[in-house]
């Protein structure tokens, strides 16, 4: 019997010959672009994992800072308000959006830049955002994307004047989608610990201005051209003014939805 | 619902020689068989197929996916053709999914293609095996390469394996590959050894004998993994940081002893540092929130042992398993059902009964602390008994799962029997089912089976349960009656209602002066028969629940609408 463990020690031994391997060391993040990676998140008051979600997202923020601009979307089957909600936080908008980019295996999960160089499925889980948010930061951008927000707070209403500038031919469509996010609101929110009726809900989309796939800005530009789109938009009586932002990203529409550039916008005094 | 689980798709060029590589097989072997005429081969095969009218149902929860908004039919199979020729085996199966629930049960996966290609030879003492392998080391805690359909888990082993008689009593093989995932592999590299052994001891009157056995799997990770794994870390705070490896190790060392009635087996099993997402994990932000659910980086541990003793109408099997850390997977950030390089064995009994079966526990392989016992008894020719008991603890006792389950079985005669029994269920719905707050699930289901044979082909059988519990949907009462007419057919119709409904007013949904309803969940089903072909169709409304197969579970939505199963042997 000695030969036959002696035959499967030295397999053992060619199997876990190669244990010593070289060391893997974790680098810091420094983020160091021009690029702004959109990261959506898709999430529900009923999803008890969600809040894992969005406390990763707030980590994320702190790290790629100005890098990175974040929309949680209440859709699917976890997005139905609870019987005491104040607030429901579903859209047509966002359930449209998560057909668009494809529904989720899994929650908590988020789309990155509409892009996932290594699946064809757009939605990422949790540990997976900050590799994705990397790897969009690491190319370069084909467009700037700049513009001016005007907001009238009597009437709710504003204008927002975009800009986008090629920085590489762009030989494909280009469309443009704005949308509005309001944080500090204050509702049910199941969690690991039990329903939290004062979470704090944060980026939550309220409404896309432009279709929910987004509008057609140029049909391509070449590196140095301009495009430029104004758009009109109004609040509702629900909304706190002054927890909105204005999201605005240009993108491809195609085989590739690709978000190419991204810029928030404060709502001005 | 919990996780995240992404699958990449096949790349074009790789799926496609993959894909045709079995088909060349098959032709070549045909030229052969044609070139030998005298000599002929056999040709075997299976047809598994299941096809799914989707009727929406807002009332039970059937609603909300894209079977039910637009899709309305889905169906998967599965067609598998094996041949032998010379000693070589060879075969290849066609799988499909059209608008398929499997893999997902809120989304529609559509795909096919070659789902599975193999050939086999023996030469003498040396067995070699190319292509999708089904195999595992012991009984599969540190290795098992399987397949479940209900649960879309295919993880065979895309590689080959070499098996070599030492002795006729000893047996080493030797393996190497990729795990298969769907029409795609994982990026992980598996390979593995082990040694199985047949030792008799004792006299010739009093014979002991010993099935020995030791393992080792090595699954190394991906470029893509360990980028994505460095890029996750880099975001952790220092405390929550580790180096991450490429190679994790699993050994396994087993042993079957028998002697007379006794049998009593022993696994134990370790595996080096790995990485895994661990959604307990607490984890501390840059921000100083302290949130759950991380990456890790740890070692692991399975302790598995089964006694049992037949003799004299008296049958016992005891088991315990402890597990702490020993989630072992192709891709570290796959979850649920998917990537499982080994397999853990459950450690409760396989219920049957519709109520009895409701909710089931699925292992933990985190960290989990099991026993069972199951006594059976036959007194004479009419009386018999069954005991089980079970219980599941995690690694600080709290109590996950207890179950104990009586069953008495009277066969007076030829023409009927009656069976009959009370169970009582705890359960972590908080854990298995991750619902914050729920209490601990209590059940008492009594049941009841009655069987009459008009004659040696007419057949009537009905169930009788009743599960009474004030949590998660309240009450059930549960009835079937089934009549047989032997070879062809089988008809069936059963009803499960909700008769004491609290499922709003348990998960705080219930708005106020809303009065819940009682629902029923009607079944008919026709069954037919003929020679190794079986097709059925059933009218189906069922309820949302946990669904295990082989001891892994997952949680499913409600069913409602028309299903037509065929399965056929060729």
């Amino acid at each position: 019997m000695k030969r036959y463990f002696s035959s499967l020690l030295i397999l053992t031994v060619i199997l876990i010959a190669g244990c010593d391997e070289k060391d893997i060391s974790i680098p810091e993040v420094v983020p160091d672009s021009e690029k702004k990676v959109l990261i959506e998140e898709f999430t529900g008051v009923e999803c008890v994992n969600c809040p894992q979600g969005s406390a990763e997202l707030e980590n994320l923020l702190g790290l790629y800072s100005e890098n990175l601009i974040a929309v949680s979307i209440h859709a699917g089957i976890f997005s139905d308000p609870y019987p005491d909600s104040q607030h429901d936080f579903r859209t047509e908008e966002g359930t449209s959006i998560q057909e668009y980019v494809g529904n989720p295996l899994g929650w908590p999960s988020a789309v990155v830049n509409r892009h996932n160089p290594s699946g064809s499925s757009l939605q990422l889980g949790l540990n997976k955002w900050a590799g994705a948010i990397d790897e969009a930061l690491s190319r370069d951008p084909l467009a700037s994307l700049g513009g001016t927000l005007e907001f009238d707070r009597s009437t709710r209403s504003g204008k927002i004047n975009l800009r986008a500038v090629a920085l590489e031919n762009v030989r494909s469509p280009i469309y443009v989608t704005v949308l509005v996010t309001e944080s500090h609101i204050f509702d049910y929110q199941l969690t690991p610990m039990g329903l939290d009726p004062n979470y704090e809900h944060k980026h939550v989309l309220r409404k896309v201005i432009t279709p929910s796939s987004g509008e057609r800005l140029v049909d391509e530009l070449a590196i140095g051209e301009v495009a430029e789109r104004t758009l009109n938009f109004s609040f509702d009586e629900s909304w706190v003014i002054d927890n909105c932002d204005i999201v605005a990203f240009i993108h491809f529409n195609g085989a590739s939805k690709e978000v190419i550039q991204a810029e928030e916008f404060k709502i001005p005094n | 619902m919990d996780g995240c689980y992404i699958f990449t798709p096949p790349t074009g060029k790789t799926r496609l020689m993959r894909h045709i590589l079995p088909f060349l097989l098959l032709s070549l072997f045909g030229m052969v068989n044609s070139a030998n005429g005298q000599q002929q081969g056999i040709l075997s095969g299976n047809l598994e197929m299941n096809g799914n009218f989707f009727m929406r149902d807002s009332l039970i929860g059937a609603d909300n996916t894209p079977q039910y908004d637009n899709q309305l039919f889905g169906a998967d199979a599965w067609l598998q053709l094996n041949y032998s020729y010379l000693g070589f085996d060879i075969g290849v199966r066609f799988d499909m999914f059209n608008n398929s629930n499997l893999l997902n049960p809120l989304d529609s996966y559509s795909d096919q293609g070659i789902g599975r290609w193999y050939v086999h030879k023996k030469i003498n003492r040396l067995d070699i095996q190319g292509g999708y392998i089904y195999d595992q080391i012991g009984s599969g805690i540190i290795f098992r390469s399987f397949e479940q359909r209900p649960l879309l888990i295919d993880n065979a082993l895309f590689g080959v394996m070499l098996g070599y008689d030492i002795t006729d009593d000893w047996q080493i093989k030797a393996f190497s590959g990729r795990q298969k995932q769907l029409f795609d592999l994982y990026g992980a590299t598996i390979r593995g050894a082990a040694i199985d052994g047949y030792l008799l001891l004792g006299s010739e009157d009093k014979p002991i004998s010993l099935a020995p056995g030791f393992g080792v799997v090595s699954r190394g990770y991906d470029d893509e993994a360990i980028n994505n794994v460095v890029e996750a870390v880099s975001t952790y705070t220092a405390q929550d940081r580790f180096d991450p490896q490429y190679n994790s190790y699993a050994f396994s060392l087993y042993n079957t002893l028998s002697t007379g009635g006794f049998s009593w087996y022993v696994e134990g099993a370790y595996k080096t540092k790995d990485i895994y997402n661990d959604p307990l994990a607490e984890r501390v932000l840059f921000n100083g929130e302290v949130t759950q659910g991380k990456l890790v980086n740890k070692p692991g541990y399975v302790v598995y042992s089964s006694l049992s003793y037949a003799g004299s109408g008296l049958g016992i099997v005891a088991e315990v398993k402890r597990t702490e850390s020993f989630t072992f997977r192709a891709d570290p950030f796959v979850q649920l059902n998917r990537g499982l390089v080994n397999f853990l064995p459950p450690m409760t009994r396989v219920n049957t009964f519709r109520l009895t079966a409701r909710y089931q526990a699925a292992t933990q392989e985190l960290g989990e602390m099991a026993y069972q016992l199951d006594v059976r008894y036959k007194f004479n020719k009419q009386w018999s008994a069954n005991i089980n008991f079970s219980n599941i603890t995690d690694l600080n006792q709290q109590l996950l799962y207890r179950e104990i389950y009586t069953e008495v079985l009277f066969k007076p005669n030829r023409t009927w029997q009656i069976l009959a029994g009370i169970q009582r269920q705890q359960y972590n719905q908080e854990l298995y089912e991750v619902k914050p707050g729920v209490p601990l699930l209590e059940t008492i289901t009594p049941y009841m089976e009655f069987l009459y044979k008009f004659s040696r082909r007419k057949a009537i059988r009905a169930e009788l349960q009743l599960m009474s519990t004030d949590q998660d949907y309240g009450s059930w009462l549960f009835g079937l009656a089934e009549f047989t007419m032997a070879p062809h057919w089988t008809f069936t119709v059963s009803d499960m209602f909700n008769f004491d409904p609290k499922k709003k007013e348990n998960s705080g949904t219930l708005k106020p002066g809303e009065k819940e309803k009682a629902i029923h969940f009607p079944r008919f089903d026709v069954f037919y028969t003929y020679r190794s072909n079986r097709f059925s169709l059933s009218y189906v409304k069922q309820v949302e629940g946990v669904v295990c197969t082989g001891g892994i579970c997952r949680l499913e939505p409600a069913f409602s609408g028309v299903k037509v199963t065929v399965n056929s042997t060729f």
